[in-house]
C-alpha cells in the first residue's frame, strides 16, 4: 500500500479538490473523512436564520442607497488579496503620530543644536572651543548628522550644514503636529539669518566678561523659553564687531548657568537645551548623549 | 453560479433584492459551514456580519465569482479571528481517542464507520490539528478554495498552505489508523 509519504502535492491536492484517490492507498480513508466533513458542513442554511439575515441585508443595502449608512472603502481586490479594514485603527493611528512627532522632535532637537552653534558658531565649527566643549558638541551634533571637528582645524562651511538642518525642519514643518512647529519655525528662521553671520564672526571670542554675560542671557532666555535665534545673532555678531574693534582674541569663558535639563520631553520649543551648551559648565559637555531623542532635548538634555 | 454570476453582482450593485437573495443563498453556507467546522460560537451572527461587510463594500470589489469567493472568506476569516477565534469557540464535546479508533477499521466496515461520524467526532478530530492547519483544510474542503485562493485568505506563500495542508492530512491519516 502506498504510503502518506509518498503522495505528491498534487496528489493531495487532487484529494482536498475532490478527485477519488487510488484504491488501496492510504488516502482513501482520508478522502472518506473530507467526504463527511463536507457533508456535515455544508449544509443548506435554516430558512428561518436565512430569512433573518436577508432582512439585515437588505436594511444595509437599503440604507447605503438612501446614504444613511457610509460605504467602507475595502482593499482593491482582485482575487485572493489582502483584506484591509479601510483607514486605520486608532492604535495604528496613533502609532503614526507618535513617529512623526518623535521624528519632528528629534529636527526640534537639531534646531536647539543650530541655535547653539548660532552663538557658539564659528568657534564650534573650526574647532576652536575648548577641548572638552569642543568633543561634547562635536559629538552631539555628529548624531544627527551634522559633522563638526571634535579637534582644531577644520574648514567646515557652517553655513551648508544649517540649511541641511533647516530644509529638515521646513519639510517636517509640513506635518504640523500640535502646532508644535511655529517654535521650531521662529528658531529656524533665526538660525538661517546667524547662518550667514557665523562665517564671518568670531563667535565665542572676546573679553571673558562680555562673553559669560552674553552666555548668561542665551541662559536667562532659554529659561523662559524665550530663545530667540535672530537675537543671538545679533548680539553675537555685535559682540564679534566689538572684539575686531578691541583687536582681541580670547578663548570663550562661559558662566555656570542652570544645567539641569528639561527632562519634560517637550521639545518643541526647549530652546533652552541649545542655550545650556553656552552656560553650562565645561564638564558638563563633555558628556555627550543623544541629541536626537524624542524628548527634543539638545546638546545640554544630551549629556544625561 | 456561473455565467449568471456577473449579471447578479451587476444587479446586487444597483441594489436589486433579488440579486443579494441569490448572492446569499449561494456563498452563504460554505461561510456559515466553515465558521461552524472552526467551531465559532457565533457562527451564524458572524455569517450575517460578513454579509453585511460585503454590502457595504461592493463598491469597491472587482472580479470574478472564484475572487469573490475568496473575498468573502477573506471577510469571514477575519471577522472571527477578530471576535477572538479562542474566546468564542464552542467547547469541545469530549471524545476519547479509543472512540475514534473504532473508526479506524478497514474495507467497507471502515468506510462506513467513518460516513457515520458525528459532529461531535468530527471536531475531536479536527481539533487534533493546529489551528492553522485545520484553517488550511477547512478553506480547502468546505469553502472550496484553491491552494493559491487559501494562501491569499490567510496571507501566507503557496508553499506554507502546501506544507500545512499535508501535515494535516497526514496528521488525520495518522488519528484514523490508530
Amino acid at each position: 500500500m502506498k504510503s502518506f509519504g509518498s503522495f505528491s502535492g498534487a496528489e493531495l491536492d487532487g484529494l482536498l479538490e475532490g478527485r477519488a484517490p487510488a484504491a488501496g492507498t492510504d488516502l482513501e480513508k482520508v478522502a472518506r473523512l473530507i467526504d463527511r466533513v463536507q457533508e456535515a458542513y455544508l449544509t443548506d442554511v435554516d430558512p428561518a436564520l436565512e430569512a433573518t439575515h436577508l432582512e439585515g441585508v437588505l436594511k444595509t443595502v437599503h440604507l447605503i442607497d438612501k446614504g444613511d449608512l457610509a460605504v467602507r472603502p475595502a482593499s482593491k481586490v482582485n482575487g485572493p488579496g489582502a483584506y484591509q479594514v479601510s483607514g486605520l485603527p486608532t492604535r495604528r493611528r496613533k502609532l503614526v503620530l507618535e513617529t512623526l512627532f518623535g521624528s519632528l522632535a528629534a529636527k526640534i532637537a537639531a534646531g536647539g543644536i543650530a541655535i547653539a552653534m548660532a552663538s557658539t558658531g564659528a568657534a564650534a565649527a573650526t574647532g576652536n572651543l575648548p577641548d572638552q566643549m569642543q568633543t561634547g558638541i562635536s559629538e552631539a551634533v555628529e548624531r544627527i548628522g551634522i559633522s563638526i571637528p571634535a579637534g582644531a582645524d577644520a574648514d567646515l562651511d557652517v553655513e551648508v550644514l544649517d540649511e541641511e538642518v533647516d530644509a529638515d525642519l521646513e519639510t517636517d514643518l509640513d506635518v504640523e503636529v500640535d502646532g508644535e512647529g511655529e517654535g521650531v519655525d521662529d528658531g529656524a528662521e533665526g538660525f538661517d539669518e546667524s547662518g550667514d553671520d557665523t562665517e564671518n564672526g568670531d563667535e565665542g571670542h572676546g573679553e571673558p566678561n562680555a562673553n559669560a554675560a552674553f552666555g548668561q542671557s542665551v541662559a536667562d532666555d532659554a529659561r523662559d523659553g524665550g530663545v530667540d535665534g535672530q537675537e543671538i545673532s545679533q548680539r553675537a555678531r555685535q559682540m564679534a564687531e566689538e572684539r575686531k574693534a578691541a583687536g582681541q582674541a580670547h578663548r570663550p569663558d562661559f558662566a555656570g548657568g542652570d544645567a539641569d535639563g528639561d527632562e519634560s520631553g517637550d521639545g518643541s520649543e526647549d530652546d533652552s537645551d541649545g542655550a545650556e551648551v553656552t552656560a553650562g559648565p565645561p564638564e558638563h559637555i563633555g558628556q555627550s548623549g543623544h541629541p536626537s531623542s524624542a524628548g527634543g532635548r539638545g546638546i545640554g538634555n544630551a549629556r544625561r | 453560479m456561473g455565467e449568471a454570476f456577473d449579471s447578479t453582482l451587476a444587479a446586487a450593485r444597483t441594489g436589486a433584492e433579488w440579486a443579494w437573495a441569490d448572492l446569499y443563498r449561494q456563498f452563504a453556507p460554505a461561510i456559515l459551514g466553515y465558521l461552524r467546522a472552526q467551531r465559532a460560537a457565533d457562527a451564524e451572527d458572524l455569517t450575517a456580519e460578513t454579509f453585511f461587510q460585503v454590502v457595504k463594500s461592493l463598491g469597491q470589489f472587482d472580479g470574478d465569482e472564484s475572487a469573490f469567493r475568496s473575498w468573502l472568506f477573506v471577510i469571514a476569516h477575519r471577522k472571527m479571528i477578530d471576535a477572538g477565534r479562542w474566546r468564542s469557540r464552542r467547547p469541545l464535546q469530549p471524545v476519547e481517542d479509543e472512540v475514534l479508533a473504532a473508526y479506524a477499521g478497514s474495507g467497507d466496515v471502515e468506510r462506513e464507520a467513518i460516513a457515520n461520524l458525528g459532529v461531535a467526532e468530527l471536531e475531536a478530530l479536527l481539533s487534533k490539528l493546529t489551528d492553522s492547519q485545520r484553517d488550511v483544510l477547512l478553506l480547502r474542503i468546505v469553502a472550496g478554495l484553491s491552494l493559491e485562493e487559501t494562501a491569499g485568505v490567510l496571507d501566507l506563500r503557496a508553499g506554507a498552505v502546501s506544507a500545512l495542508q499535508r501535515r494535516a492530512l497526514k496528521r488525520l491519516e495518522k488519528t484514523l489508523q490508530r
